[in-house]
């Protein structure tokens, strides 16, 4: 679906963001830069804490809302740099532009309105429709996104609904005025398996038909292999690989991705064999040291990796911010060295 | 894990032996909670949420549970620990009647069976100390005392992976997967021989959650555990179990020995959870077949009549609208509630879902 001659939709460059903390600035994003083309789906991956969310409310221009804030790089969607506008022109954008699905649709929807009230007012409040027009385009929006009896739907409120349901709600929300970029943050993490593969069904297929492109936020390797053309791995609060989902699945660059999907026990996993596991845990973001952050947990790490950090992704390409040779990377994890046990003695050392 | 690891488990080398008395037996096991809202409760109705539910789980062997969230999996684990009343059956710990235990019987069967749920946000005192957490049990049971607590909780420490010098930090200081082996820690601080795990790792990252569930599998080596594991990922739970029961609203549908009931399901919602779970495989997703199952689960307030999987059954046929089906075994080790298994499992095996049978994966 990404096609290399078009122009990207979305443009993030070297964005920084930081938190503010007891402890001081927690340095969330640490020049993250990637991009989105129309109609294309890319997956942003990686553990709590590595800057998934972080990017995904830097982009909206939400994240000054909770304790953090973005102190550099650019944010452009066809062409304009988001940072730079100002709270009137960020909300235009918001919304009619860009859309949020977020993981628990029964705090984001209010409960004392109804579906139909709701979709109405986003409707109402961004596009030129009177009444009865945006009814009419409620109701073409359960419809789309497959809601049984849609027009009695439109008179529930959110709590006469399933999770599924409501979820399906959320999209028809986030895609009521045709915003060209849609961010879903684990927007079906809470939702059982068989609702689950339903909604993702969905999501690829109103992608597909309308050429929306999404941003998706999850750490389910399954949602993003069914799911994402293109996949960019976090890892303190930088893109360490990114690249089409078949190669980052087949032939994974940095040392990270490939213990992330050994780590995962598979329907073909030799039970009787422990699994791969990372030692150890991510690096404190409170005073980022230089050189590489996953040098304390690389079984390729080199003298190299603590005081110099890797040339930085390449958005373009599959690429890894990596110093090993991708060769070694190849032949997949290895313990750190024979007294690091599987068991993680060393997990606080 | 082989049997030989275990020793005292049936593999499919000594399937033929008999097999050892079972360490707990669930037998038509119903819990039953009555409405919160006055109106409905007049009426009669109460949420089903475990109804007639029969399993055992053998020495030193894995028992996983899965099914979607409400179908009431946690709520049979809690029956287990004698955390909620069943309003009928009964569950037996190494012969022992759980639902009338009381006093001293009571504290055995609390020392046998220990728990690890899912948060370790929450299930940590954050007022107490490492060590404190960790010695609590062995002092309430009267097992050790002073400085004999002391060592034993530096060796549990040791045990679970940490550092015995952690006994002194609290447990905000910690990760979360540090915190899941500090309550995995207290569970074993009274010896005991059966582990209900209740999505013990769903909350963890998928490099803490493959730690966790080594060292699960390495306590169980080492000390002959037996575990209730308690999960919604099939995959995670095949990794875990000896055998696989699966749960859909308050009932088992379907209960075999691990390799067969992934290879091999005979129940369709059975087969429809495994056609839904996403793999880490893009060739697989990308050809997997459209949704096997449409529509949700149904609320364990307003059951259908009949087979409850009925409403979104493929097989379903008048007779499944009608007349419950009786879970039964029907072939040695294998157990299902369906009427029409056989039709089931001949269109199965034509049709192989794409993630039913194990995918290569490069």
């Amino acid at each position: 679906m990404s096609s290399d001659s078009q122009e990207p939709l979305l443009q993030v460059r070297n964005l920084r963001a930081v938190y503010d903390s007891a402890r001081g600035p927690v340095h969330a994003l640490n020049g993250v830069s990637f991009t989105v083309s129309p109609g294309e789906v890319l997956a942003l991956v990686g553990e709590s804490g590595s800057g998934k969310s972080a990017t995904a409310l830097s982009i909206m221009a939400l994240i000054q809302r909770t304790s953090g804030r973005v102190t550099g790089g650019e944010v452009r969607l066809g062409g304009r740099d988001l940072l730079t506008l100002d709270e009137r022109g960020r909300r235009a954008v918001r919304g009619s532009e860009i859309a949020l699905v977020f993981q628990n649709p029964m705090t984001t929807l209010n409960p004392t309105r109804t579906i139909g009230a709701q979709l109405r007012e986003v409707l109402r409040r961004h596009l030129p429709l009177d009444r009865k027009a945006a009814d009419a385009r409620a109701l073409e929006l359960l419809e789309m996104v497959e809601i049984p009896d849609a027009r009695d739907r439109l008179k529930s409120y959110p709590h006469q609904l399933s999770g599924g349901l409501r979820q399906r709600v959320m999209i028809a929300l986030a895609l009521s005025c045709d915003p060209k970029l849609v961010i879903a943050d684990e927007a079906t993490t809470a939702l059982d398996v068989t609702t689950q593969a339903q909604i993702l069904r969905l999501m690829r297929r109103l992608t597909t038909e309308s050429g929306t492109a999404m941003v998706v936020i999850t750490h389910n390797m399954g949602v993003v292999a069914g799911l994402a053309d293109r996949v960019a791995v976090m890892y303190a609060g930088r893109i360490v690989e990114i690249g089409e989902v078949r190669d980052i699945f087949r032939a994974p660059r940095h040392p990270y991705t490939a213990g992330l999907l050994a780590a995962i026990p598979r329907m073909d996993t030799e039970r009787s064999k422990d699994l791969v596991t990372i030692e150890g845990r991510p690096p404190s973001l409170l005073d980022p040291k230089p050189g590489c952050p996953f040098v304390e947990r690389c079984w390729l790490a080199m003298d190299k990796c603590a005081v110099q950090a890797p040339e930085p992704i390449n958005p373009q390409t599959h690429s890894a911010a990596c110093w090993a040779d991708p060769e070694l990377v190849r032949q997949g994890p290895r313990p750190l060295s024979p007294e690091l046990t599987t068991t993680g003695a060393k997990e606080l050392s | 894990m082989t049997s030989l690891d275990k020793g005292l488990t049936m593999g499919v080398d000594d399937r033929e032996q008999t097999a050892p008395a079972p360490l707990l037996e669930v037998d038509d096991l119903a819990i039953h909670y009555r409405s919160q809202s006055r109106a409905t409760r007049r009426m009669g109705y109460a949420v089903r949420a475990v109804d007639g539910v029969t399993f055992s789980v053998a020495p030193g062997e894995t028992l996983g549970l899965v099914g979607e969230s409400g179908c009431g999996k946690s709520t049979i684990g809690r029956a287990v620990l004698k955390l909620v009343k069943p309003t009928a059956g009964a569950v037996r710990f190494d012969g022992q009647d759980v639902t009338q235990a009381r006093g001293r019987a009571l504290m055995e069967l609390r020392r046998g069976c220990q728990a690890v749920f899912q948060d370790p946000y929450d299930s940590l005192n954050p007022r107490m100390s490492v060590g404190a957490l960790i010695g609590e049990p062995m002092v309430v049971h009267g097992l050790a005392k002073g400085d004999a607590v002391r060592a034993r909780v530096g060796e549990l420490l040791e045990l679970v992976g940490l550092n015995a010098d952690m006994a002194s930090r609290r447990p905000a200081e910690l990760s979360g997967g540090q915190r899941q082996r500090v309550c995995i820690a207290r569970a074993l601080a009274v010896n005991p021989r059966f582990i209900v795990c209740d999505e013990a790792v769903s909350a963890l990252d998928v490099s803490v959650q493959a730690q966790i569930l080594n060292l699960l599998h390495k306590l169980q080596r080492e000390l002959g555990l037996s575990y209730l594991f308690i999960g919604h990922d099939l995959s995670v739970v095949r990794h875990m179990s000896d055998r696989v029961a699966v749960m859909y609203i308050g009932q088992l549908v379907e209960s075999a020995d691990v390799d067969e009931i992934y290879a091999n399901p005979y129940h369709p919602y059975t087969m429809s959870l495994l056609a839904s779970s996403p793999v880490p495989d893009p060739e697989v997703e990308r050809d997997r077949p459209e949704a096997a199952v449409r529509g949700e689960p149904p609320s364990p307030t307003n059951i259908p009549p009949g087979c409850r999987f009925a409403p979104r059954c493929p097989f379903a046929q008048d007779r499944c609208r009608q007349e419950a089906p009786a879970y039964a075994e029907v072939e040695p080790r294998r157990w299902v509630a369906c009427h029409f298994w056989r039709e089931a499992k001949a269109a199965s095996a034509r049709a192989v879902p794409a993630s039913a049978a194990p995918e290569p994966t490069a």
